[in-house]
C-alpha cells in the first residue's frame, strides 16, 4: 500500500481516526519503519507540547491597552454612563417626548400601521397620556446625546408602573426596529422594551431601545437599560443603564 | 458593569457602544490565553507581552470589523498569531539578526538520551519550538498546545481544516527531529524516501 498521507497521520496520532482507517494505518505503520519512525517523532513532539504548563499572564500586559480604550473612549464622547442627569434634563425629556408622542392606542387595542403613526406625527396631533404599549415605535426629530440617555433610563426606572406591557399586533415599522436593535444591542427578545424610539444620536438616524431586565426568567426586572443603534446598519452606538 | 454571565459577544457590542468597562472585561478574560499563544510562538517573555498588548490593542482598534465573522476568541487568536509574526519579521529585519532568514536561528538542541525523553522534552520542547517556521509554531501551540480543534485552528489561521491537518504533521515531525537532535542531520541529508510518494 501507498504511505499514508500527512492528514491521515495527524489524524492517527490524535487519536482522532474512526475505526476501520485506525486499523488501515495501523497496519501500514507494522510493515512500514520509514513511517513508524515518523509517527513516532509525531507522537513524542505532541507529548512534550501537551505537557507545557500554562503561565501566568505578566502585570503589565493589559495596562497600556486599557489606557488606550480609556483614551478612545473620551474622544469618542460615547461612554459608560454615571447617573448623574439633573431632575430639569429628565423633566425636558418628558416634556418633549409628551410633544411628540401621539396616542398610539389605549389599553391592549391593536396598534395603528405604521404609515398612521407617522400621519399623525405630521399633523402634530398632540400626545394624550402618554403610556406606550411595548414596544410602540415613537418617533422624534429629537437629536439625543450620551447625557440623556441617563434621563432616559431614569424617567423609565421612575415610572415603570405606568409601563405595563400591552400586547399588541406588531406593525412593520416596528417589527423592523425591533429587529435591528436585537441586532445591534445584547437585547434579546425576552427583555421587556418597553420604550423604542426613532430618532437621531448626536446627528446620526438611530433607534433608541428602552428595556426592563430582570435577574432571571419570570422575576421583576431590577434594571433599565438604554440602547441606541443606528439605523443604518444596526451598530450600537451607546449603552447605558441603571437600577430600579 | 460587567456581569461574569455576559457572553463575549455581550461585551463586544456594549464594547462598540462606548463602554470601556466591557472591553477591560474581555481583555482579564482572554489575556492569559493571548498571552501564552505568544509565550509559545516567540519564546521571550518580552516579546511575548508586547505581542499580547498589540493583540489587544489591533482588537480594540478594528473590533467594528470583527462583528459577524467569527466567535471573539477565535478572532483574537487570530490577531495575536498576526502580531506575532510581525513582531517575528520585524526582528529579523532587525541589523543583529541573521541576514537572508525569516526566522529567529536557537541553537539546536544537545541529543538527548532516550530514558531521560520525557522529562528533557519538557525543558527543551521551547527552544525546540523556536527551530521552527512561524507557521508550524503556529499549528503546533494552536492545536497540541492550547488543545484546539482542527476546525477551530482552520478558522484561526485562514486556512482549510486539510490543511491544518497536514502542517500539523509535518511541524511535529520536525518538531520531533529538533528534540531527537536530529535536526542538524536531516538538513544535511536529502529528503527521505517515505516524503516522497505523498
Amino acid at each position: 500500500m501507498s504511505h499514508p498521507g500527512d492528514e491521515l497521520l495527524a489524524a492517527y496520532v490524535d487519536g482522532a481516526l474512526p475505526e476501520p482507517e485506525r486499523r488501515t494505518v495501523a497496519a501500514h505503520l507494522d510493515a512500514c519503519p520509514a513511517c513508524r519512525d515518523e509517527v513516532a517523532l509525531a507522537a513524542r513532539a505532541r507529548g512534550a507540547l501537551r505537557g507545557l504548563p500554562e503561565e501566568p499572564a505578566p502585570v503589565g500586559v493589559t495596562g497600556p491597552v486599557l489606557r488606550e480604550v480609556e483614551r478612545a473612549a473620551g474622544t469618542r464622547r460615547a461612554r459608560a454612563v454615571r447617573w448623574l442627569a439633573g431632575a430639569a434634563v429628565a423633566a425636558a425629556v418628558v416634556a418633549l417626548l409628551a410633544l411628540a408622542l401621539p396616542e398610539l392606542g389605549g389599553g391592549g387595542a391593536a396598534l395603528p400601521p405604521a404609515d398612521e403613526v407617522s400621519a399623525a406625527q405630521e399633523a402634530g396631533l398632540p400626545a394624550a397620556a402618554a403610556s406606550p404599549a411595548s414596544p410602540s415605535l415613537e418617533r422624534s426629530d429629537r437629536d439625543y446625546h450620551p447625557s440623556d440617555l441617563e434621563a432616559l433610563a431614569r424617567e423609565a426606572s421612575a415610572g415603570t408602573e405606568r409601563l405595563a406591557a400591552a400586547e399588541a399586533k406588531t406593525p412593520p415599522a416596528v417589527a423592523r426596529a425591533v429587529g435591528c436593535v436585537l441586532r445591534g444591542s445584547d437585547l434579546t427578545p425576552k427583555d421587556r422594551i418597553v420604550r423604542l424610539i426613532d430618532a437621531r444620536f448626536q446627528g446620526t438616524p438611530a433607534y433608541l431601545a428602552v428595556a426592563l431586565r430582570g435577574p432571571g426568567a419570570g422575576q421583576p426586572p431590577t434594571k433599565v437599560v438604554v440602547w441606541v443603534v443606528a439605523k443604518e446598519g444596526c451598530g450600537p452606538l451607546a449603552y447605558s443603564q441603571d437600577a430600579l | 458593569m460587567s456581569g461574569p454571565a455576559e457572553s463575549d459577544d455581550q461585551l463586544v457590542r456594549r464594547t462598540l457602544a462606548g463602554d470601556r468597562e466591557a472591553f477591560g472585561t474581555l481583555v482579564e478574560r482572554h489575556r492569559r490565553r493571548a498571552y501564552n499563544l505568544a509565550l509559545r510562538m516567540l519564546g521571550r517573555e518580552e516579546d511575548a507581552r508586547d505581542a499580547t498588548q498589540e493583540a489587544f490593542l489591533t482588537a480594540f482598534r478594528k473590533l467594528s470589523s470583527f462583528r459577524g465573522d467569527a466567535a471573539f476568541s477565535t478572532w483574537l487568536h487570530r490577531v495575536t498569531v498576526n502580531a506575532c509574526y510581525d513582531l517575528l519579521r520585524r526582528s529579523a529585519r532587525a541589523p543583529l539578526a541573521p541576514s537572508g532568514d525569516d526566522q529567529p536561528q536557537p541553537e539546536p538542541g544537545p541529543p538527548i538520551p532516550d530514558h531521560a525523553e520525557a522529562t528533557a522534552d519538557r525543558v527543551d520542547v521551547r527552544r525546540a519550538l523556536l527551530g521552527l517556521p512561524p507557521e508550524h509554531r503556529a499549528v503546533l501551540v494552536l492545536h497540541d498546545v492550547q488543545d484546539l480543534p482542527y476546525e477551530e485552528v482552520a478558522r484561526i489561521l485562514g486556512v482549510p481544516v486539510g490543511t491544518v491537518k497536514s502542517r500539523l504533521h509535518r511541524a511535529r515531525v520536525a518538531l520531533g527531529r529538533e528534540l531527537r537532535g536530529e535536526a542538524e542531520a536531516e538538513r544535511l541529508a536529502p529528503p527521505e524516501p517515505s516524503q516522497e510518494g505523498r
